[in-house]
């Protein structure tokens, strides 16, 4: 492999910034600007396709959620700028959203442990690890002061939509165990993101 | 089923039930339960997008993948209709702007910054945000050329215009028109070439400022028009809508 994780290119980081120009593209967007839709598409739709991809685990249906989650961003552009999001952490909320929609659509109404099974690793890509480098986010500095398993429950269940119930079968602790990790991992994380 | 001991109920404030939500670990009752309460409360509603945004840094671990390439174009399908028709006029608004018509043969030279124009506002999908008397146009020219977005706020009678996309054209200046149901021209000024601006309807002209009027821009030497109509090809026109 020629390039180390550490060996990020610069040129992610450098000028303005690729945040500040998804989010002017967002703005654009909003006033009906369809060259910056375009772009936005471009700049954006590889990273928002991994996460349905993730959570779909098939390609067929993790482009459907991407093609509806790029018709709200498009819908939704105007009220991007009242979340004060960054603009990847909010498109890619859309994403999960529309992702998630379809994995309840596609689930049996109980949530089976099987389905559950199916759900991809929780630690992230040795790909994305590399990408970590770069795009780290307060969230997973944050998530380090939780335990293991309070971090791994969490991000199991934001990537798989799992229940508590099929979490703690997932992961083998009794439901009480599982809810009351969670829930102090929970206000450990937020206390942390709002330092 | 009742709560567990560990953790009693009392301990889960909004701020965790909220995180729950997001999660997607809430099932059955509880899950309704919440799902209604971040319909009916704006409070907690809020704090599930919260959680929803702060998670959304999980991106971070997500490798990139590559989706088909036809993909986009499905998008501009379902969005926009057919692929690809940006420059076309909507004819029924370019009609009505008889008064216009000189134009289409001088301004070939003009090309571009002359191009078709887009009466309602993106927007209109957007449920209505605004308390009424608030009135949008998007001046869009097409391909080449600035793009204008003019709001008008009618009790205060300020337009504000924003310029999407600036163009090269340096020798003239744009100016703005107001053009109501009479089809006249009103001089609303000369405005800047780029940046954000505001400027007050006079008093006299806001009655015409209703929806369905058209504000528009030409081209005009330095200082305006000089004969108190357009003179300069119109770069861009569109209609004032609801928002």
């Amino acid at each position: 492999m020629p390039g180390s994780p550490s060996a990020a290119p610069p040129e992610t980081r450098a000028g303005a910034g690729p945040e500040d120009r998804l989010e002017t593209l967002i703005e654009r967007c909003a006033l009906g600007d369809r060259a910056a839709f375009e772009l936005l598409y471009r700049h954006s739709s590889a990273k928002l396709f991994g996460v349905c991809l993730r959570i779909l685990g098939n390609r067929s249906e993790a482009e459907e959620a991407l093609q509806e989650t790029y018709i709200k961003i498009w819908r939704n552009a105007g009220q991007y700028a009242r979340t004060r999001a960054r603009p990847l952490s909010w498109l890619a909320a859309i994403a999960r959203n529309q992702s998630i929609d379809r994995l309840r659509a596609r689930r049996p109404q109980a949530d089976s442990v099987d389905v559950a099974a199916e759900i991809a690793g929780d630690e992230p890509s040795p790909e994305a690890s590399a990408l970590a480098a770069d795009e780290r986010r307060r969230l997973q500095d944050c998530l380090e002061t939780l335990s293991a398993q309070q971090a791994t429950a969490i991000r199991r269940s934001y990537f798989g939509d799992l229940t508590y119930e099929a979490l703690a079968a997932q992961m083998s602790v009794p439901l009480g165990t599982m809810k009351s990790w969670i829930r102090r991992g929970l206000i450990r994380l937020k206390a942390c993101l709002e330092q | 089923m009742s709560d567990e001991t560990h953790q009693g109920g009392d301990e889960r404030d909004d701020a965790v039930l909220a995180g729950e939500l997001a999660l997607g670990l809430l099932s059955g009752a509880e899950r309704d339960d919440a799902e209604a309460r971040r319909r009916d409360d704006a409070a907690f509603a809020a704090l599930v997008e919260d959680w929803e945004l702060k998670l959304g840094d999980f991106v971070a671990e997500v490798a990139p993948a590559t989706p088909d390439p036809r993909l986009w174009q499905g998008i501009e399908r379902s969005l926009f209709g057919q692929a690809e028709t940006r420059a076309a006029p909507a004819p029924g608004l370019w009609q009505s702007l008889a008064f216009w018509r000189w134009l289409s043969a001088g301004t070939a030279a003009l090309a571009l910054v002359l191009a078709g124009l887009v009466a309602l506002l993106v927007l209109s999908s957007v449920p209505p945000a605004e308390p009424p008397g608030a009135l949008i146009a998007a001046l869009q020219p097409g391909e080449a050329g600035p793009s204008f977005l003019a709001h008008f706020d009618q009790a205060s009678g300020r337009l504000a215009i924003h310029v999407v996309r600036a163009d090269e054209e340096p020798v003239l200046v744009p100016e703005l028109w107001l053009i109501p149901e009479d089809g006249t021209p009103r001089s609303l000024g000369v405005i800047g070439r780029t940046g954000d601006q505001e400027i007050v309807i006079p008093e006299p002209l806001r009655p015409h400022a209703r929806r369905g009027a058209t504000l528009a821009i030409s081209l005009e030497p330095e200082g305006g028009s000089p004969t108190g109509q357009p003179t300069g090809p119109v770069i861009a026109a569109g209609t004032l809508d609801e928002i």
